[in-house]
């Protein structure tokens, strides 16, 4: 190794990594919003597959649910815990525990982080999967016999994100609730009975859990399908992919939750109590 | 399509890789990572060079995921506050969650897919390039000077970029919290040193970033290592290290909030 | 001197070696040839210790490498340098730093300029020395494998093993290569081990040749010896004919 410059300056180094996250951006969410417009076109238009569909259900879905659940378990007790050892400091007493967990779940956690576990395994999976047969021409293959990669490839796996992200969202969600429930009986001695309370939950909160769980869900498939399609040339190239995916999607998703919240709050706020 | 298919089979049967096995071999990378470093193997330019390297890498992203993990938080917070009344504790509310595990829970998960994956597509195709066994025909030990170097480059780098997060966030918060709810950042700022909060919140975050980098590190290493099958052996591995990854961060939250409560 | 004694390897259920004998004298250039598939590269990692026999020995001078575990190996490896099929440059590494990164982990040359220096001279024994700035994705394959032997070459090893050092780059280079090998045995003393399938390398620089047909060692001697030879998959092998006892 010599001591020639290996580095440009610091400061430029760091200002250019910003600036070009900002330009890098720019560019992926244009190019993923045309395989979206494309995605949707061939729903409407495409061939009908529900194999296709059925069997992305299958990789999407029942390979998450046991990822999922078991984290969102965890998650569950850990959010009891913290949230009432803090509570404690405050408030004499937990008996809006249960109700305001529920709350939290329905309107943001349940399908927040499923889909975050979701755009890690499922992200990922797509985009090394399409990253590879990018990289060995598979996918080429595929446009000389006149078929387009999205309506092949994407497609399925966009229906099958949305249906299955719903369902992790519920069965996920579910499983927090339950192991909660035990945490707060455990750690603060709360009855089952008044830690099941649905008082707090009202159609605002309902509202931003399902549109969030759509938004996640389209969002998702789509940017690791165009991370994988994008990729050129050797062993780094899928790498690389399959890293993009996963930065791409689990971004979309913290931004996003952030915009239908505060726009679920700015609309209805003075509705939901 | 059926190659990709039985990839993607066999990147589920890693990924799912008997989890006592899986903790095995990471506890052994550990030990080896812990032996170079004691024995003065460890390169030192080479750990420069890749902390320099995370940290270039990781700096966007932690600035956009803390800047929206603190309008969520005060987005959550909001009706929680509202409904008793007290604006006073808006700071309260959004800081106990960003610092105690919202913070560093997202921080690890974004260094993992930035940092974490990148480090197992380099170390895969390194390995599918014989360019790891060059090293070792060089008489060049692989983990004092690959391995050790990035461990340790990833660990300290998330531990400073859940600090940095951590402020950002709460900086990004009382700004949102300003813009939704009309409460004055200064309330905010009140709220959040007013003694309900103490440094106790603070470092229970930043030990769990520390056992979080440990653990993204130990997986991204192991899963580059055990690559195998060209290209998409490197994407399955990059796949395998990521999920094994996010569960292990979740599953050591779960046991450090408890060991060090 | 090299020993192989009674070494058999399989992976899964095929056997690419069982039981091979030769030795590899010191000072001298000896060849192992074979066709593709034929298990050269599995035999010769045999010696760094990056493949292990299933079964037999393998001998540096009076150590039995195949019982050495990976930290006594390293002191077998600065003594017994590899290069490898395919070049194995590091890609984040510019041709300089790939040939100086031996001589500054193993302490050869006291000052940065020192080690730049001798990083320098040893590329210009592979005529690349015009290229030391430029990165590995640079170059063509010949040039990469170039700066891998200069790589090699960088701890002043007693034998050096080439897998297949001409494949891949022009005849004119090619024949620099050769006489690269000639020379480092014949004035620096190396003994080289050389897999190939080159046929104007092992009829111009071997002093012995050993070929494997189906996992076995299937002739043993000089050049001449392999000319005059009437074993027809050795005729076949060496005239490079199409026809023949030889598998596809
Ligand atoms: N690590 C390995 N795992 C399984 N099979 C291997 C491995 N290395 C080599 N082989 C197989 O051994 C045989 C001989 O390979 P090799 O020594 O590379 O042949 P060559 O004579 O062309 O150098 C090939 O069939 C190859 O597929
Ligand atoms: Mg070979």
């Amino acid at each position: 190794m010599s001591d020639a410059p290996v580095v440009e300056h610091p400061r430029k180094r760091v200002l250019g990594a910003l600036g070009q996250a900002g330009i890098e951006t720019t560019r992926t969410v244009g190019s993923a919003y045309g395989v979206f417009v494309r995605t949707l076109y061939y729903l409407v238009r495409g061939r009908h597959e529900p194999g296709a569909i059925a069997r992305q259900m299958y990789e999407i879905g029942n390979r998450s649910l046991v990822f999922v659940s078991l984290v969102m378990g965890f998650v569950g007790v850990i959010l009891v815990y913290q949230g009432g050892v803090q509570t404690q400091r405050v408030l004499p007493d937990l008996s809006q525990l249960g109700a305001t967990f529920l709350e939290l779940l329905v309107r943001d956690l349940a399908p927040s982080l499923a889909a975050l576990m979701l755009a890690t395994r499922v992200g990922a999976g797509i985009a090394a999967e399409l990253g590879s047969m990018a990289v060995t021409e598979q996918l080429d293959a595929l446009r000389l016999s006149a078929a387009d990669p999205v309506d092949y490839l994407v497609k399925p796996r966009f229906v099958a994100s949305i249906v299955m992200l719903f369902v992790l969202t519920i069965v996920s969600g579910t499983v927090a609730y339950a192991c909660g429930l035990v945490g707060a009986r455990v750690f603060f001695d709360l009855s089952p009975r008044s830690f099941v309370d649905s008082s707090l939950v009202d159609p605002v909160d309902l509202g931003s859990g399902l549109v969030k769980c759509l938004a996640y869900g389209a969002a998702i498939p789509i940017l690791s399908a165009h991370a994988g399609l994008s990729a050129k040339g050797g062993s780094d190239a899928v790498g690389a992919a399959t890293t993009r995916a996963v930065v791409h999607s689990s971004l979309a998703v913290i931004a996003l939750d952030f915009a239908i919240s505060f726009g679920a709050h700015a609309l209805f706020g003075g509705y939901s109590r | 399509m059926s190659d990709a298919e039985s990839g993607a089979r066999d990147e589920a049967r890693s990924a799912s890789e008997a989890p006592l096995r899986l903790a095995g071999r990471l506890a052994l990378l550990l030990a080896a990572i812990g032996r170079a470093v004691a024995e003065g193997e460890l390169d030192r330019r080479m750990f420069v060079k890749s902390l320099y390297e995370t940290g270039v890498r990781s700096l966007p992203i932690v600035v956009l995921t803390a800047l929206f993990t603190g309008g969520i938080m005060v987005v959550q917070a909001a009706p929680i506050v509202e409904r008793y009344g007290a604006h006073g504790l808006l700071g309260w509310g959004a800081g106990f969650g960003t610092l105690r595990e919202i913070g560093p829970l997202l921080t690890a998960l974004m260094i993992s897919g930035r940092v974490g994956a990148n480090n197992t597509a380099e170390l895969g195709t390194m390995v599918v390039t014989e360019q790891l066994d060059a090293l070792r025909a060089l008489a060049i030990d692989p983990v004092g000077f690959l391995i050790a170097p990035r461990f340790l480059a990833i660990v300290t780098t998330l531990l400073l970029a859940t600090l940095f997060a951590d402020a950002l966030a709460l900086v990004g918060a009382a700004y949102v919290g300003a813009a939704l709810l009309g409460v004055d950042p200064a309330v905010f700022y009140t709220g959040l040193t007013s003694g309900l909060l103490g440094f106790g919140d603070v470092a229970h975050g930043l030990v769990k970033s520390v056992v979080f980098g440990v653990v993204i590190a130990l997986s991204s290493c192991h899963y580059g290592l055990a690559t195998t099958g060209g290209a998409p052996g490197v994407g399955r591995s990059v796949n395998a290290a990521v999920v094994v990854s996010a569960a292990g961060v979740f599953l050591c939250d779960f046991f450090v909030s408890f060991l060090i409560a | 001197m090299i020993s192989f004694r009674e070494v058999s390897k399989r992976f899964g259920t095929r056997t690419v070696l069982d039981r091979v004998t030769f030795d590899v004298p010191r000072g001298a250039i000896s060849f192992v040839i074979g066709a593709s598939g034929a298990g050269k590269s599995v035999l010769i990692k045999h010696v760094t210790g990056f493949v292990r026999p299933d079964a037999g020995e393998i001998w540096l001078d009076d150590l039995e490498v195949s019982r050495l575990g990976e930290r006594e190996l390293a002191s077998v490896r600065k003594r017994c340098a590899l290069v490898f099929q395919h070049a194995t440059l590091f890609d984040s590494q510019s041709c300089l730093e790939n040939v100086a990164l031996p001589l500054e982990k193993h302490g050869r040359g006291r000052t940065g300029a020192e080690i730049r220096a001798r990083a320098r001279a040893l590329l210009a024994r592979v005529h690349m020395e015009p290229f030391a700035d430029r990165y590995p994705s640079e170059l063509g394959e010949g040039m990469k494998k170039r700066v891998a032997i200069a790589r090699a070459l960088a701890l002043d090893p007693e034998y050096v093993l080439f897998d297949e050092p001409t494949t891949g780059l022009d005849p004119v280079n090619a024949r620099r290569v050769d006489r690269l090998i000639q020379t480092l045995s014949r004035e620096g003393g190396v003994t080289s081990l050389v897999v190939s399938h080159d046929l104007t390398s092992i009829f111009g620089i071997a002093d012995r040749i050993v070929m494997l047909y189906k996992g076995r060692v299937r002739l043993i001697g000089t050049p001449d010896d392999f000319r005059q030879s009437d074993d027809p998959v050795v005729r076949q092998f060496v005239r490079g004919e199409a026809e023949g006892p030889m598998d596809a």
